[in-house]
Formats: structure tokens, sequence, C-alpha cells
């Protein structure tokens, strides 16, 4: 899987599910999600899951942390570096 | 000169006049604010001396090489303790940190360093009572404030992390030149600190933090005014009375609220794009949505440490069982964290029924909304307009009558309170 | 609309600017169109006001109090002034005895250790002074000083307290020639007006002074001034004198059943009422007993100017009671840091040199209100036509 393949797919869940409504083309890709509080506590529950289950990974609690998750950039980057 | 390097010549005289135009828009928006502490004799005159020295701080960094901030921010916070705390404490809590550090960083395993850590840490909680020689008592306070729960947030991070921990990294986190006047300090987030950091032109970053500022101000002033015409709870025997107490008793959070805003603010000025700590609290629509509007930091460190933890050890077994066990935990552990807070910042710990009960209350009443938000997915109930401004009507309504109970003296003094007999 | 982007630079700056000179605006306007009341409170000084009194009650902490609200007040409250867990009160301390029906707590005879940095230093007869005997020598005119924490020195040594350097200027000559004078401190740091009163009507009595001064200090006039009387209510003790039985009764007290709070709201508006009680009690006693009183003003730096409106507030009483008084308000006034003569940032108690202003604005006072030096220390000897005074045996042993 390209990381074009990931950002598509992580995107697509993002604009579904905590930014329904928005115009994608202000979904940038250093956007911040977590510490600007439009992915919150929940979503990132939500988050998790969708990422195990879309790319079969596994992810831990203390891999949810804004390092991996504030943006489509490092969504992407925590993904690849599951995916190997 | 050729066109090109004229050219480049004049964008580089224009990159410069626009960054002269920000900062002296940025610094009169400063002098501003420093005029308004001083007008308003806002806080303590400690703090007016950490504004100074925050707005000469900043004048410095913002004309600093890119590459300078960052070391300068570090050792500006190490200064301006000895400048404000005097040089005897910042030493010793220089010196605390280092050891922290130096435990940080044995070459053992894990579990042994946590130990040593441990040690440490209950050897310093003891000196907090019984108070040590020649130790200034002012020590122990402020050693609390910085340590108490941004060194568990730190090694969290560290036993996860790829890379070994710095020192550049350790003193910046830590020795953060506000919690020097505001022992109640925002728990900031050691990823988030990192990550934040110069993530935006440093100009937009300062602005934001300016109108955190001020409006941290706005609030301080409230929250004056909201104290001075605040009803004596004795005299509470009317339901208009009681009604306006509770109400006031909840806006004396605007100091809290103003303190964070204030404290943040001022580490925006140094290129720290963190978030906000506060969002709106008092249009909070739901017991769920007040959680996660008041105090955010406190929020955010609940959940990493023991709310996504939990959850993730339980989920297998069904995601609204883990969900309510993990709550509990949170729960139970915000009423333990804050006992341990008080006994840092005032010598003893906290136990009262009022502060446990308020406690139990809001851990229930949470568990039961994530509860409800994990069954819709994340999906907020729908509602129209009217229906909204009547949820967050009754969830202020629920808010106020829980923190009266958790300021009064006992149960007893709250109902005498309920039951319009005055409280105390 | 989108949510993202956040706000923009010239937006943000435009609220910033908007709101800082909205309070800067209402700074100027509050002030000088008498809403004095939301200015002061605006600027914080309800607030110090109140931390103030707080500070004063909580000083003398009263150990029937329900408690400070730890919770969630103490968000209010701020942790940034904590008072140390070793810094006692005076009732804390091994230098009090609990065997007074009426004061409840007294000096304990022979007390030594420290107290607030300073040696407790208590004599044998229970003062807070250096050694004396309770009959007076022959030939020394004796003078009682009767107060609070101020008086007994909270935190400077004995020899260093206001009333001791007083005395040693008058011996030394300060005001002239007034012979040999001995000033006793019957101090009590937590007094409260009413105990002060008893102190002159019961103790003082037994020394055989030539002179009483009473202290009035902000524990008479500030909102806890009522403290000592609810703790003898919610302890069932006798309140001994009838203009307090009376008090008490007009409040509408039913101390069966009524909470320390409410005991304290309901005496709110008799404040005036026991003052006057217990000024009357002193003027009757001075009549009685031919010992001339005389009231000294005292506040700790920094808060004068409170104190003072307090003291202004009540002046038609005091003046109604027909004992003068001179004021010691003033003794801080020019310090360039009263900060500074604090004892500790959570403890306003003078230190030693704010001890050394307060006597030297009393010998001022003195000096110009020469009738009332006179009153007290007797006349000055090196004054033509004056009259010695007698004190104690009429032989001149100096």
């Amino acid at each position: 899987m390209t990381a074009e393949e990931i950002r598509d797919a992580v995107r697509v869940f993002i604009l579904e599910d905590a930014l329904v409504g928005e115009d994608p083309a202000n979904l940038t890709d250093d956007l911040p999600l977590r510490t600007s509080g439009i992915i919150d506590s929940m979503g990132v529950i939500r988050l998790t899951s969708f990422l195990e289950d879309r790319f079969g990974i596994r992810v831990d609690a203390h891999e949810t942390g804004v390092e991996n998750t504030d943006t489509v950039n490092a969504i992407v980057a925590f993904v690849a570096s599951k995916l190997g | 000169m050729t066109a090109i390097a004229a050219a480049a010549l004049g964008g580089e005289a224009g990159r410069d006049a626009s960054r002269v135009r920000r900062f002296l828009g940025l610094a009169v928006q400063l002098v501003a604010i420093l005029a308004v502490f001083r007008v308003y004799e806002l806080e303590a005159p400690l703090f007016q001396r950490l504004a100074l020295l925050c707005v000469a701080g900043f004048a410095v960094h913002y004309w600093l090489p890119a590459a300078w901030r960052y070391p300068f921010f570090a050792i500006f916070g190490v200064v301006g303790y000895a400048v404000l705390l005097g040089p005897v404490v910042a030493t010793l809590l220089l010196s605390a940190g280092l050891v922290f550090f130096g435990l940080v960083r044995l070459p053992v395993g894990w579990w042994p360093r946590i130990a040593a850590i441990v040690l440490v840490g209950l050897a310093m909680s003891v000196g907090r009572t019984t108070g040590v020689p020649g130790v200034p008592a002012a020590f122990w306070p402020v050693l609390g404030s910085i340590f108490m729960f941004r060194l568990i947030v730190y090694l969290y991070d560290v036993r996860h992390a790829k890379t070994p921990p710095r020192l550049l990294d350790f003193v910046a986190y830590f020795l953060l030149l506000p919690n020097a006047y505001f022992l109640l300090f925002p728990v900031v987030d050691h990823a988030t600190f990192l990550v934040c950091r110069d993530r935006r032109p440093l100009a937009d970053t300062a602005q934001t933090g300016i109108r955190w500022i001020a409006r941290g101000a706005l609030q301080l002033v409230l929250y004056r005014l909201v104290d001075a015409y605040r009803p004596d709870v004795a005299g509470a025997t009317t339901v208009a009375t009681v009604a306006a107490w509770m109400v006031m008793t909840y806006l004396l959070y605007l100091r809290v609220s103003g303190q964070f805003h204030i404290a943040v603010g001022m580490l925006h000025l140094f290129g720290f794009d963190l978030p906000e700590t506060h969002r709106r609290y008092l249009l909070a629509s739901s017991v769920a949505d007040f959680w996660r509007r008041i105090n955010i930091y406190w929020k955010d460190f609940i959940l990493k440490l023991f709310y996504l933890p939990v959850f993730f050890r339980l989920r297998r077994s069904g995601e609204l069982r883990a969900a309510a066990i993990a709550t509990t935990v949170a729960f139970v552990a915000t009423w333990i964290l804050h006992s341990w807070q008080w006994y840092w910042l005032l010598g003893t710990p906290l136990l009262t029924w009022p502060d446990t009960l308020f406690w139990t209350i809001l851990g229930i009443l949470m568990v039961r909304a994530t509860v409800e938000e994990t069954r819709r997915r994340g999906r907020p109930p729908e509602r129209t307009r009217v229906g909204h401004a009547f949820a967050v009507l009754r969830t202020f309504g629920l808010i106020v009558l829980l923190w009266s109970l958790w300021h009064s003296s006992s149960l007893p003094a709250w109902f005498d309170l309920v039951m319009l007999r005055g409280g105390s | 609309m989108s949510r993202l982007g956040g706000e923009s630079v010239r937006a943000s700056m435009a609220w910033t600017l908007a709101t800082l000179g909205g309070l800067l605006v209402a700074a100027a306007v509050l002030g000088p169109a008498g809403a004095d009341f939301v200015w002061n409170a605006a600027r914080g000084e309800v607030a110090r006001a109140r931390a103030e009194d707080r500070r004063t009650a909580g000083y003398y902490e009263d150990l029937l109090d329900a408690g400070r609200d730890l919770g969630a007040a103490s968000w209010t409250a701020g942790a940034s002034d904590p008072v140390p867990p070793d810094w006692l009160k005076l009732h804390e301390t091994e230098g009090v005895l609990w065997d007074e029906p009426f004061q409840r707590f007294r000096l304990k005879p022979d007390a030594d250790g420290s107290y607030k940095g300073a040696p407790l230093g208590v004599n044998d007869l229970g003062l807070r002074d250096r050694p004396t005997t309770l009959d007076p020598r022959p030939g020394v005119r004796r003078v009682a000083v009767v107060g609070s924490s101020i008086l007994m020195g909270s935190g400077v040594p004995v020899a260093a307290t206001f009333e001791n350097l007083v005395e040693d200027a008058v011996v030394a000559g300060a005001l002239g020639d007034r012979g040999e004078i001995e000033i006793l401190n019957f101090g009590v740091a937590g007094y409260r007006f009413d105990q002060l009163v008893d102190v002159v009507l019961d103790r003082v009595g037994a020394f055989q002074p030539d002179a009483v001064v009473l202290v009035i200090n902000d524990l008479a006039l500030n909102p806890n001034w009522s403290r000592h009387l609810v703790w003898l209510l919610e302890e069932d003790r006798d309140l001994r004198y009838d203009g307090l039985r009376d008090l008490v009764a007009r409040a509408g007290i039913d101390a069966g059943s009524d909470s320390v709070a409410a005991m304290t709201v309901k005496l709110e508006p008799f404040r005036d009422d026991l003052l006057a009680w217990g000024l009357r009690e002193v003027a009757d006693w001075q009549a009685a007993t031919g010992t001339p009183v005389m009231l000294l003003a005292v506040s700790q730096a920094a808060v004068a100017e409170r104190v003072g409106e307090r003291l202004a507030s009540v002046r038609s009483i005091v003046d109604l009671a027909g004992l003068p008084m001179l004021s010691l308000l003033g003794a801080f006034d020019g310090h360039p840091d009263p900060e500074s003569l604090w004892l500790r940032p959570w403890d306003r108690h003078p230190t030693v040199e704010g001890h050394r202003l307060l006597a030297d604005d009393w010998l001022a006072q003195w000096a110009r209100h020469p009738d009332l030096a006179d009153l007290v220390l007797g006349a000055d000897r090196a004054q033509p036509g004056s009259v010695p005074e007698p004190s104690g045996d009429a032989s001149d042993d100096r």
C-alpha cells in the first residue's frame, strides 16, 4: 500500500467522522486535528478502530498520542511505520 | 548588481520590513497588556514581574536566529526562576530536576529507574511536610507544581520514545517560566509541547498568545467583580440568594480560567502553539461536553494516562464495558490526583466528603454519558436549537448545583444551604 | 462556513486591542464616574480587603471552625501564597494555657521557645515583657498597655516591641524628665476587643497601674470582630458581662441551634454596639479607679488606610466614651516599601523595623500632645510649674 493510498483513506475517514460537511480542500495535511479539538477523546478511539480495521495494524494506547495522530501527515507516517 | 540579485535583496528587505511591522504590532499589544495588568493590579507583585520578564524575553527571542530560540527559551526559564524566586530556590529546583533527569538516563532497566524516581519522590513528599533545614518554605509548593503531574506524563512518553530523552527538552518542558508564579498550572502534555513548537510562524503564534493573555486578563477582572458581588453564604436564606450564591460561586472559576489563559498565552510568545485550555465551558450542553471544555489539559492528561490504557486493555471484551470501566478509573484517578495536588500546594491532603461526593457524582454521570456516546458511535444527539438551548441551561444548572456542593465546608452545611438555612 | 483555518491575524489583533482598550477606558471612566465599588472591585481592593480580613481571621484560628473550604474554594484563594505548616498561631503553641473561663487562653508564665522566629519570652507573671514584679517598685510610674498581637510583638524579640522601645526612650529622656517609667505589655495575640476590655476590667488592676493604654486595632473593626463572642456561645460559656448578654439577646442568637456561621451573621450589625459597650465599661472603670485611660490606634503596614476608614466610621462612638485617643495609623506613611515591614509575605505583623517606626510615631504623637503624655506618663518634671504625679512610694530612688 502506498503512502498516497493511506493518505486518501485517512482523509476520507476524517472528513466523514470529524469534519462532516467541511470542504475537503480545507483539510490540509498539516492541519492540527488533536490539538485543535477536531478529534476528541472518543474520536481518537474511532480513529484507532478505523486504522486497525482498514490497514490491519494493531495500535496500542501509548501510540495514540499527538505525535502520531495530530495531523494527516503524522497519521500517514505512523501507519506506514506499522506496515513496515 | 543583476536584476535577480536586486529582486532578491528587495525581497529580503521586504521580508525584514514585514517582520519589523509584525513585531511592532505585537509589541504595542504587549505594552497595552502590561498597562492593563498595572492599572488593575492584577494578581500579586510577583505576577507583574513575571509579565515584564516574559515581554522582555519575547523581545529578545523574536529576533534570534531560529536555531537559537529553543535553547534561549530553556536558559531563559532557568534564569527567570532565579530572578523571580531567588537563586536558592531556583538552584534547588534545577538540582531536583537534574536528579530526576539523571535517574531517567540511568543505564539500567525501566522499572529500577522508576523505583528510584518513586523513592526520591517519596523523600521529597516527606520533605514537604517536615521541611528541611536550610530549604526555603517557598521551594516545596513550586517543586510540587512543576513535577507532580508533568513528571508522570514525561515518564510515560520517555518509556515509549524511540530516542533517548534530551536534557534541553527536559529543562525546557519542566522549567516553564509562568509556572514560577502560577502554582495551579495546566498540565502541559510533553508530546504536545514538543509537537507544537514552531509549527506556525512565530508572529502568528505570538498573536494567538497575546489574544489569550488579553482574554485571561478580562476573565480575572470579571472574577473580581463576581467575587465582590457574591452574597455571603451564611446569609443565603432565600431562593434568590441561594441561587445567586451558587451561580456566582461557579463563576469564581473565571480566576482559574483566566490564569490558565495567561500562562499558556505566555508560552505562545516563545513559539509554543499549544492548544486552548478551556473552550466556552459555560455553554456545555451535557456533562460529557462540560468535561471536554473545562480544563482541557487535565482531561487530556487523564485520557492519556488512565482512560486510553484501560480502554485499550479491555476493549476486546466489549467496548461499552471498556468505556464504563475506563471512565470510572479516570474519575477515581482525578479524585486522588486532586488530593495529591492539594498536598503539594497547601501541605495537607484533601479528604472531605463534599470533594469525594462531587467527583463521585460527576464520575457516575460521565460513565453514563460515555456509554451513551459509545452506543451512538460519536454521533451527536439530535436536537433542535431550542432543545440545544435547553440542554445548555440544564447542564449549567446541574454543574452549578454540584459546584455548590464542592464549595461547601461539609455535607450538613450544604444541606443547610439547599434548605435555605444559610450555608458555610 | 468552514470551521477550520482559525481566526485571521488581523481579527485577532483587533479583538485583542478592543479588549485591552475597553479595559483601559473602563479604568479611566469608572473611578471618576463615582462607580467606586465597581472600580474598587475590578481593581482588586475588595478582594484584598476580604483576604486581609480572612488572613486576620485565620491567623487567630478558631479551633471550632468547621474548616475552610479545602475543595473548590481553594481555586479562588490560590496557592501562590501558602502559609507554611510550621508557621503556627499563638494558641497552637506550647506558650498558652487554656484555663481562662472568659478569655479561653492566656500566655503561659515563663513560657519560652520560639514563636514566629523570635523567642516567646513570657515572664513569670504571664506577660510577654521584661521580668517585673506584681507590686510596682517604689518611685516607678507604671503604665499598662492592653492589646493584641502587634502590641505583643509577634515575631520580634521582647526588647524590640514598640512598647519597650517607647519605655526605653522615655526613661532616657525623649519626652523630658518623666522619672522612672515602666510600661507593662498585656498584649496577647488573637484577643478581640471584648477580651481586651476584660483584661482592663479584670486583670490590670492587680498590677496597680498609674495609667492604662488600650490599643484599638483591626480586630475590633473588621468583619471578624465577633469571633471570641461566638466561641463563648458555641462552648456554652458564661458571657460574664450583662452588656454582652444583652447584645447577644438583641441579635436573636440561639446558641443551642445556630451554627458558628449563623451566629456570626446575626452579630454582624452589632459591632458598633460592642465597641460602645466596651468603651463605656472602660470609661466607668477609669472613673471608679481614678486610673487614666488613653486609646491608641495601631495597624499593620500597608493596610492602615483600610483600618483608618473603619476607625473613622466609629469615631463618634469613641468620642462619646470620652477617652482620648492617639493614632499610629500613619507610622508607616512614606516608607518606600511597606511590604518589607511584614514578617513574611503571608504574615503582615510588623518586623523589628516596623516596631521601631511605631515607637517613633508614638513618641512623636506624645510630643505633639503633651497633655496626653502627661496623662499617661505623668508630668514632665523639667517643665516649670509641673507637679510630679505620685507613683507608688513617694520616695525618689533615681
